[in-house]
């Protein structure tokens, strides 16, 4: 490693179900202007354009990165398309760290995007394809029946998936940018309607159209920015494949093995003490609690008591999804990203109403696949 | 034996939703107009653009241009009477790609004038010209720039069709078990490393990354391991909700196959023991839906522990 | 910089279609990379792939590529959307960190799934360009025009591209392509003969990438990569001077071309756009180009631009070369440019 990577910029646009006052150029523009704008540069600035999103057919653009060079003020510069799943958003923002902090680049503009309302996201992700055994209803059928093994092994009551939705519901009302601004109480998710049994309508993440950016930098570059930076401590991507003899889908090796690495890298010990805050890929309410497990932030089977307990509530000891998460503002492609932006407002001091106060360490994680991508950074107020 | 080989094709209708500038472009082209974008350096280009590509910066404005320009390069297609070409339309800085029709091949020439011709019925899209033709001397007439156009304020959607055909060929080990599936087989095979049995059959163990044996005939008799009641309704579905869609663990398998189950489903347990149903041997096919579903044994469930190893 | 080369290439040959679906393709490859180097998955520190979706019209193809590839215990791994050269400049940057050693990058692509050249339409802005359905020959006609017109070449430079590429194809087996050039007798779009653009074939392939000393430990001859980059351009064709590719110019002077490599492998799937990209290199008078027959040979997409990087370094290693210079390309006419120079030391 040549130098410390640091984020100096944030952008996001709004988020809705459909942004349809917005181009594709739009919607990416609205990110990076404000992200640019937030570090006090301007594209002129940039040394090269990140960007990553989940599949082309939400959009039936492929390869988008070439119509939107211009866009986003790449011509002449070098420009990548990241794309691993759901966890994309988290890993494009790696790739971006690495490539500042082997020192081929000062200045990175790195963004996450997708316009699901350009098509429908059932359809994009479940065609009825040739060879492949018939799907099972879009992301929910594949991953109920994990929660359900969740439940089954760990012995956690039904009301904990309720109260991560209630949650996340509620600290949205503090994100101005969230999609979904409509807090629910438990009564209201215990009595929503069953999509894919064990999960019910209220324990589903929206689908969205959004893009989130960010500007990433060397040390120096972020010495002088005009607003705090988030220092990046430790980034990590791990995978493993779909179906193996043994494989554990609901507490994923590769899940683990990022998380190590991470805190090796952050050389943290006790996550649950020494990290105050984190934003998980959570597109379903249970997986929060099998994140926590997965993550080292408790035993295996613990991970609903801190939900029941309300550690992860804004105000308890290890809030979780202060901007309200994926259940609340899902554009698949940048979700990721959010997730390690908004981990980087934390530390930065500016994540408005929904910051937690004093936030020093941060978490920002995403997965995709079936549970087998991984992307995960630690980041700080202060330099590693 | 050859791979199996079945049509697909991406046929949707996307949603586009324009913005204020291609919008503006888009509702201009239904009134059989043309506009251009200008960059801050005075530059006009067409189609017009939210920004200038050399460098992200904002536009400055919209402008009207003349449906004249000259002709810059060019592509005749040998399947029909036309060409692609790069129209510089008058008094602009970027050129246009469209067609041209109207002129024969060695007609075509740099510079050469042309003219939009508008479609009759317009609906607010790029084929509202329907294509350029040679143009009179007499018909380039204006080719000043027109007044400024303002950015669209509302919403403007635009469905476009995406159509893409495809012969898709499923690889040689899935081509194996879905012939065996038209047999009324399952077939998994075992990898020669790691000795565990896969089913579906994989070209390759996933873990140990080498080739696996040749294919071997399953037993039709499994657990569920875990389980989901699907009960939403979504396009395309091939049964009526309530179903359970089923993780189900072969005997002799150490591999999990997604199927659907039978019965009730509040009666569906993880550990429970089931059985394959085939379909009537005429409805057997290269498909996993040979079997028509799973349905209870009636054997004790196998205890949790067992299954654990399996989630 | 830190010293990184080329250590290992492996490619499947390129046919008119694979018996094989993508996890075949992929796990043929990279065991055959891995094994003739003696590593097995868990010494490689980081491993990325380069595919696009739209090849199958299926979402997360890579997805279950991953299948053929063996990431277990967990792998750190990446994708992106795009020819694997991509790929290997990502794992290449990811080996400057410091803290890996290899690095092992694949690239898969069976163009034989659908009309190729009309999936390729879906590459251009969804907006004005991509409903007039101008397929990817339509676009390099327009670009081959602009060069007779703009007098930089005539059809009879087209014709010697061609066969010079075509002769070299003769000797390589990966090759889908092994026939001497035929007669320019089937237009396609104008200016263009059937012989000036690429034949439509499936395959994939991988290379391995080592740092410093595990680099010299593993291969007698290293590819180093002396520099890397690339270079992205407008999108909009009526925005671009297509008669020349200012981003290959500028990705070549980043990657420390100095005017003179022993071969070169241009990544120019239209016999038109190798002589764009000669000029834009410039210098390339005495270099062997394009010894494995190139694009017009094989031209698996995805695929085409990291056999690119493979067959340059391979030179390298075989001690056919001292100095090597690679180029990629993507999008329609020449919009986005990749060049490296590799090195024996």
């Amino acid at each position: 490693m040549k130098t410390r990577c640091a984020v100096i910029g944030v952008g996001q646009t709004r988020y809705a179900a459909k942004r349809q006052d917005v181009s594709l150029y739009g919607l990416v523009r609205e990110a990076a202007l404000a992200a640019l704008a937030d570090a006090g540069l301007g594209f002129e600035d940039i040394d090269a354009v990140i960007i990553g999103k989940a599949p082309d057919t939400f959009e039936g653009v492929m390869m988008p990165e070439l119509m939107l060079a211009g866009a986003l003020g790449a011509v002449g510069k070098p420009m990548m398309r990241v794309y691993t799943a759901g966890s994309v958003g988290g890993s494009t923002a790696v790739v971006a760290t690495h490539a500042i902090e082997a020192g081929r680049y000062r200045r990175v503009l790195t963004l996450a995007f997708q316009k699901q309302s350009e098509s429908n996201a059932m359809w994009a992700l479940s065609p009825a394809y040739p060879f492949v055994p018939p799907t099972v209803a879009g992301a929910g059928g594949y991953f109920a029946p994990l929660i359900r093994a969740y439940i089954r092994r760990s012995g956690a009551p039904e009301d904990i998936g309720w109260r991560v939705t209630v949650k996340d519901r509620e600290n949205a009302m503090r994100n101005p940018l969230a999609h979904l601004h409509q807090p629910v109480t438990l009564e209201q998710v215990s009595q929503a309607p069953i999509l894919w049994d064990p999960i019910n309508y209220l324990e589903t993440c929206p689908s969205s159209d959004g893009a989130c950016a960010m500007v990433l930098c060397a040390e120096d570059v972020a010495q002088a920015a005009p607003r705090p930076p988030a220092w990046v401590h430790g980034t990590s991507v791990r995978t493993e494949p779909i179906i193996f003899s043994g494989r554990d889908q609901v507490n994923p090796e590769a899940g683990k093995y990022c998380a190590a690495d991470l805190y090796a890298q952050a050389k943290i010990t006790d996550p649950l003490t020494e990290i105050d805050c984190a934003e998980l890929y959570v597109p379903f309410s249970w997986f929060e609690p099998m994140w926590l497990e997965n993550l080292g932030f408790c035993a295996e089977g613990d991970g609903w008591k801190m939900v029941r307990d309300g550690v992860t509530a804004m105000d308890g000891d290890l809030p979780i999804n202060m901007s309200g998460g994926v259940m609340s503002t899902n554009p698949i492609g940048a979700s990721g990203m959010i997730r390690f932006a908004e981990a980087a407002q934390q530390v930065r001091g500016l994540a408005g109403d929904h910051q937690i106060e004093g936030a020093r360490i941060a978490m920002g994680h995403a997965y995709g696949g079936g549970s087998q991508f991984f992307a995960g950074w630690i980041v700080g107020s202060e330099p590693a | 034996m050859k791979p199996l080989s079945a049509p697909y094709q991406i046929d949707y209708h996307y949603k586009r939703s324009l913005g204020p500038v291609l919008g503006r472009f888009m509702a201009e082209l239904e009134q059989g107009q043309i506009i251009g974008s200008r960059c801050q350096d005075g530059r006009v280009l067409v189609p017009p653009s939210e920004f200038d590509p050399r460098d992200g910066s904002e536009s400055s404005g919209l402008v009207r241009v003349a449906a004249t320009g000259r002709l810059e390069t060019w592509s005749w297609q040998p399947q029909g009477d036309f060409a692609f070409g790069l129209i510089r339309l008058d008094g602009t800085d970027s050129a246009l790609l469209h067609r041209i029709q109207g002129a024969q091949a060695s007609e075509l020439h740099q510079g050469m004038g042309l003219i939009a011709v508008f479609a009759d019925e317009r609906r607010g899209q790029i084929d509202d010209i329907d294509h350029f033709r040679p143009a009179g001397t007499d018909e380039i007439t204006a080719t000043d720039l027109g007044e400024p156009v303002p950015p669209l304020t509302e919403d403007r959607v635009l469905k476009i069709p995406l159509v893409l055909d495809y012969q898709i060929r499923a690889g040689a080990t899935t081509s194996d078990f879905l012939r065996g599936m038209a047999r009324g087989e399952i077939l998994g095979n075992r990898c020669p490393q790691c000795h565990k049995v896969q089913v579906p059959a994989r070209p390759a163990c996933t873990t140990c990354s080498v080739l696996c044996e040749s294919p071997q005939i399953l037993d039709e008799t499994g657990t569920i391991t875990t389980f989901s009641i699907i009960r939403i309704e979504f396009p395309g579905q091939r049964l009526a909700p309530p179903y359970v869609c089923a993780w189900i663990l072969l005997d002799g398998a150490d591999t999990a196959l997604l199927h659907l189950v039978s019965g009730d489903p509040e009666n569906v347990r993880m550990g429970q023991r089931v059985r394959a149903v085939w379909k009537a041997e005429a409805d057997w096919g290269p498909t996993l839906e040979s079997i028509r579903y799973f349905e209870a044994t009636g054997e004790p469930d196998r205890p949790f522990e067992e299954i654990a190893e399996h989630l | 910089m830190a010293d990184i080369a080329i250590v290992g290439f492996a490619q499947t040959p390129t046919r008119p279609q694979s018996q094989g679906d993508e996890v075949e393709l992929v796990q043929a490859v990279v065991s055959q990379a891995r094994d003739q180097l003696g590593l097995r998955q868990d010494d490689i520190g980081f491993t990325c792939s380069g595919s696009s979706d739209f090849l199958s019209g299926r979402p997360f193809s890579f997805v279950s590529a991953v299948d053929g590839l063996g990431a277990w215990p967990p792998a750190r791994e990446s994708h992106v959307e795009m020819d694997g050269a991509w790929a290997l400049f990502e794992a290449w940057v990811r080996l400057q960190h410091g803290d890996l050693d290899t690095a092992l990058v694949y690239a898969f692509g069976q163009s034989s799934l659908g009309a190729i050249e009309k999936i390729l339409t879906a590459q251009l802005e969804p907006y004005t360009t991509a409903p007039l359905t101008p397929d990817a020959n339509a676009l390099a006609g327009l670009q081959a025009q602009a060069l007779l017109l703009a007098k930089d070449a005539t059809e009879a430079d087209f014709a010697k591209v061609v066969s010079r590429n075509r002769r070299a194809g003769l000797d390589n087996p990966h090759a889908q392509l092994r026939s001497p050039a035929p007669a320019r007798n089937q237009p396609v779009a104008s200016p263009l003969d059937a012989s000036d653009c690429p034949p439509v074939g499936d395959g994939a392939a991988c290379v391995i990438l080592a740092r410093g000393d595990r680099a010299r430990a593993l291969c007698e001859r290293p590819a180093w990569i002396r520099g890397m980059d690339h270079r992205i351009e407008t999108h909009h064709l009526g925005q671009r001077n297509l008669c020349q590719s200012p981003s290959t110019a500028a990705a070549a002077q980043s990657a420390g071309f100095d005017g003179h490599v022993d071969v070169a492998e241009l990544h120019a799937p239209y016999s038109p756009q190798e002589l764009i990209l000669r000029r834009a290199l410039g210098g390339l008078e005495t270099a062997n180009v394009n010894p494995s027959g190139g694009a017009l040979c094989a031209n698996p997409v995805m695929v085409t631009g990291l056999i690119r990087l493979g067959e340059a370094a391979q030179a390298i290693i075989d001690g056919r070369a001292t100095t090597a210079l690679a180029h990629a390309t993507s999008g329609p006419c020449l919009q986005h440019n990749l060049v490296a120079v590799l090195e024996a030391r």
